[in-house]
């Protein structure tokens, strides 16, 4: 008998213990939060901090899909001296506590991106809700509270939409796909300073801002955390060629046959190799590139496939892709005098010694370093069809 | 008492690995260098060897006997108890240290919003328990816990190769052997030097002359997880960043893509964190058993676990005090108690082995 009450005791016991596997401490149940999808951040003209905030609205996503249209996300802004003060206002506000632990992008407006952004990224990088895998975009000619604000026909929230393009980096050379976390160590990296995607408005008669109007496109160049300036989205496959990120993209060559048509060679597989040399102990910038690519398409007429004109595509391609690159060394040493092509890391790994002695005015030093650009580029195949159709 | 308790040699394996493993993961001290810090483990290792011979040999001059007999022995009998007490508030001190560590580390990024004297109650509360049912019951845990702890470990080396970029560990030493040596230095007092604790275990090993071999086999090898950790660490986060950040462990796991896997990280320090808890709460009670004579050691768990949450709580008022205090006081107050006085204690029982062999 006593055995028995003893096993009902250490039983009841044990169920106790089950309490404690629902959860947390604060656990919340998920339609008690406001999902964050995304965060904007601005300068206030009186030096204030904006933050804005896009929250998705999960029961409208679930009705959009089934015909309503009803709106699927709320943005909301506040400003404060601080982000984590200005995100904290916000709750005076909704009722929803915004949850970020699944915020995929913060988009940065240009005006803080000049005078320096460490002093809200720190804010990401040290709160235990943020993720540092979020992407980063640089809102140029547009605030970072009208990005977020965009509407979508496309995906059911704007920052989703977003997020899948910035991800198709992999197939085009304009976008540059930048997370928080390798964007706070470009700026702790010595000799390199990095470069991050930007958002722009293109021009419209449109009242209302939607997502369509947006474009992501070109880099946004930092000197130390401060932006400087911008590269064009036209000469990121140069910049992409130098550091090695090219993963696919196409570049237009002129047709051996016909001066003023193209030929498009698809890149499939681009190499290159960023090293230092000293002749007569001076630096110079050594860069060894290897292209492959196929036809892609042909305009005009003639065949390509001889022995003669696939020589002539190679040298074509390879001229081509060292205008491309020397246009982005010219923009890094003579217009911006910066050094966002990461050489300077390069000599602090290879030659510590001589990094010691320059890294103090770098910059300075670096746009005086002459070029030297090795290229090796091969068509490698023509796609279904040899030769071009000619009409006759 | 002593003799009935057994534990095998891969027993003791697992559990030393759980011992230096665990805490390792969060404080890792290697990354006081750096990028240098994969060269800091291995001359780290050296030291761990020569301490863990140190005491193993102690153990096996001493067969059956554990610290506090040893002591005695040794010092005297005043003199012996003295410092066999002194031994014994040192395990309770380390013992809230951990704590406190394992505390802070779950407080700032897991259970944010839990009042932490809650986590230090629960998982207190079950390593008392396991005391309780003896060190059998606690290596045999060891047993099943510390496998997963490894397969985690190697699992998330692996997990993360997408994200390794080898160029982080240029330049090698940037700023000369200078940088690294204090890192190396530490690395004798933590996590090495205090597997003193160990020679409350050594003597229940079922083959006693193997305690050389299995302590330093499993400190080489749990030497070499913590390697990996390091390689990963530096491999994912680069320089600066893993200088900056507070737990580069935890924050590298994060980068495996698609999935949220750091919590692993969470369940390493915990598992682990059971094994280390366990044997200081073991050595400490059997130790106070074994000063005051005492068949049993069974009482004193509750109240040296009360003791010793309330000591994590009233130690340090943040997580800047404890950093201060390991950095500056914690190897100069350890020293004596895991390097000098075990010194002396071997020196001590070779010339009594030579004197007893010579009378025969």
């Amino acid at each position: 008998m006593k055995y028995g009450v003893k096993r009902y005791l250490l039983l009841s016991i044990l169920c106790l213990f089950l309490i404690n596997l629902t959860g947390c401490w604060d656990n919340k149940d998920i339609i008690e939060l406001g999902i964050v999808s995304a965060v904007g951040i601005d300068k206030t003209s009186d030096d204030q901090v904006e933050v804005t905030i896009q929250i998705m609205k999960i029961s409208a996503i679930k009705a959009k899909a089934q015909g309503s249209s009803e709106e699927t996300f709320w943005t909301f802004s506040k400003k404060g001296n601080t982000v984590f003060e200005a995100i904290r206002s916000i709750l005076t506000t909704i009722d929803h506590k915004p949850f970020y632990n699944f915020n995929e992008l913060v988009v940065i407006g240009e005006d803080l991106a000049k005078d320096g952004v460490m002093d809200v990224l720190d804010f990401f990088e040290r709160d235990h809700e943020n993720r540092v895998q979020s992407f980063v975009l640089i809102a140029k000619g547009i605030s970072a509270k009208e990005v977020l604000s965009a509407k979508t026909d496309l995906a059911s929230v704007p920052a989703l939409h977003l997020v899948e393009t910035i991800k198709s980096s992999k197939a085009s050379t304009r976008i540059i796909e930048m997370e928080l976390f390798d964007l706070l160590k470009g700026f702790s990296c010595p000799g390199k300073n990095p470069v991050a995607g930007v958002i722009e408005k293109l021009n419209s008669e449109d009242d209302e801002l939607k997502i369509i109007n947006l474009s992501v496109e070109g880099g946004a160049v930092f000197i130390k955390d401060k932006l400087q300036g911008w590269i064009e989205s036209k000469d990121l496959v140069g910049y992409l060629i130098i550091i090695n990120e090219f993963k696919n993209g196409i570049i237009n060559i002129p047709n051996p046959h016909e001066e003023n048509k193209f030929v498009t060679i698809e890149l499939k597989k681009v190499n290159s190799k960023m090293d230092i040399k000293f002749v007569n102990n001076k630096p110079i910038i050594f860069l060894d590139v290897k292209a492959e690519g196929n036809i892609g398409e042909q305009q005009g007429p003639g065949d390509l496939t001889t022995k003669e004109m696939v020589k002539k595509l190679d040298e074509g391609l390879e001229k081509k892709i060292e205008e491309e690159v020397t246009k982005v060394f010219k923009l890094a040493q003579e217009e911006y005098k910066n050094d966002f092509l990461g050489f300077g890391n390069i000599i602090y790994k290879k030659n510590l010694r001589y990094w010691k002695k320059v890294k103090d005015n770098w910059d300075s030093e670096f746009s005086n370093i002459p070029v030297d650009i090795k290229i090796k580029a091969k068509v490698l195949q023509p796609g279904q069809v040899k030769k071009a159709l000619e009409p006759k | 008492m002593l003799d009935k308790v057994k534990i095998s040699s891969f027993q003791l394996a697992v559990v030393i690995i759980g011992f230096i493993f665990s805490e390792s993961i969060i404080s890792n001290p290697s990354l006081a260098a750096g990028i240098d810090g994969w060269i800091v483990i291995l001359i780290g290792l050296i030291s761990g060897i020569v301490l863990i011979s140190i005491f193993s040999f102690i153990s096996i001059l001493n067969p059956g006997k554990t610290l506090i007999n040893i002591l005695i022995d040794v010092f005297g009998k005043k003199m012996g108890n003295l410092i066999a007490a002194l031994y014994i508030w040192h395990f309770i001190h380390i013992l809230s240290l951990v704590l406190d560590h394992y505390l802070g580390f779950i407080s700032s990024t897991l259970y944010v919003q839990t009042p932490m004297i809650f986590v230090a109650i629960i998982l207190t509360l079950v390593c008392a328990y396991c005391v309780k049912s003896g060190l059998e019951v606690i290596a045999r845990v060891s047993e099943i816990w510390i496998p997963i702890t490894i397969f985690i470990a190697i699992l998330l080396f692996l997990a993360l190769i997408g994200r390794y970029d080898v160029n982080n560990f240029f330049p090698v030493l940037e700023d000369g052997f200078k940088s690294i040596l204090k890192p190396s230095l530490y690395m004798i007092i933590f996590p090495y030097g205090e597997m003193v604790v160990f020679l409350m275990v050594f003597p229940h090993l079922n083959k006693h002359k193997n305690v050389f071999k299995v302590a330093s086999i499993s400190t080489i090898f749990a030497s070499l997880l913590l390697l990996i950790v390091t390689l990963r660490v530096i491999m994912v986060l680069g320089p600066d960043m893993i200088e900056r950040i507070t737990y580069p462990n935890f924050i590298s796991a994060k980068f495996v893509p698609d999935i949220h896997i750091e919590v692993f990280i969470a369940i390493n320090v915990l598992l682990g964190g059971v094994t280390k808890v366990c044997i200081l709460l073991y050595s400490i009670v059997m130790g106070v058993s074994q000063l005051f004579k005492l068949d049993d050691y069974k009482p004193f768990v509750m109240p040296i676990s009360v003791i010793v949450i309330a000591l994590t709580f009233w130690l340090f008022e943040s997580f800047f005090e404890h950093q201060s205090w390991s950095e500056e006081i914690y190897p100069y107050y350890s020293l004596p108690f895991q390097v000098i006085i075990p010194i002396f204690v071997l020196i001590f029982s070779i010339r009594k082995n030579k004197m007893r062999s010579s009378k025969k």
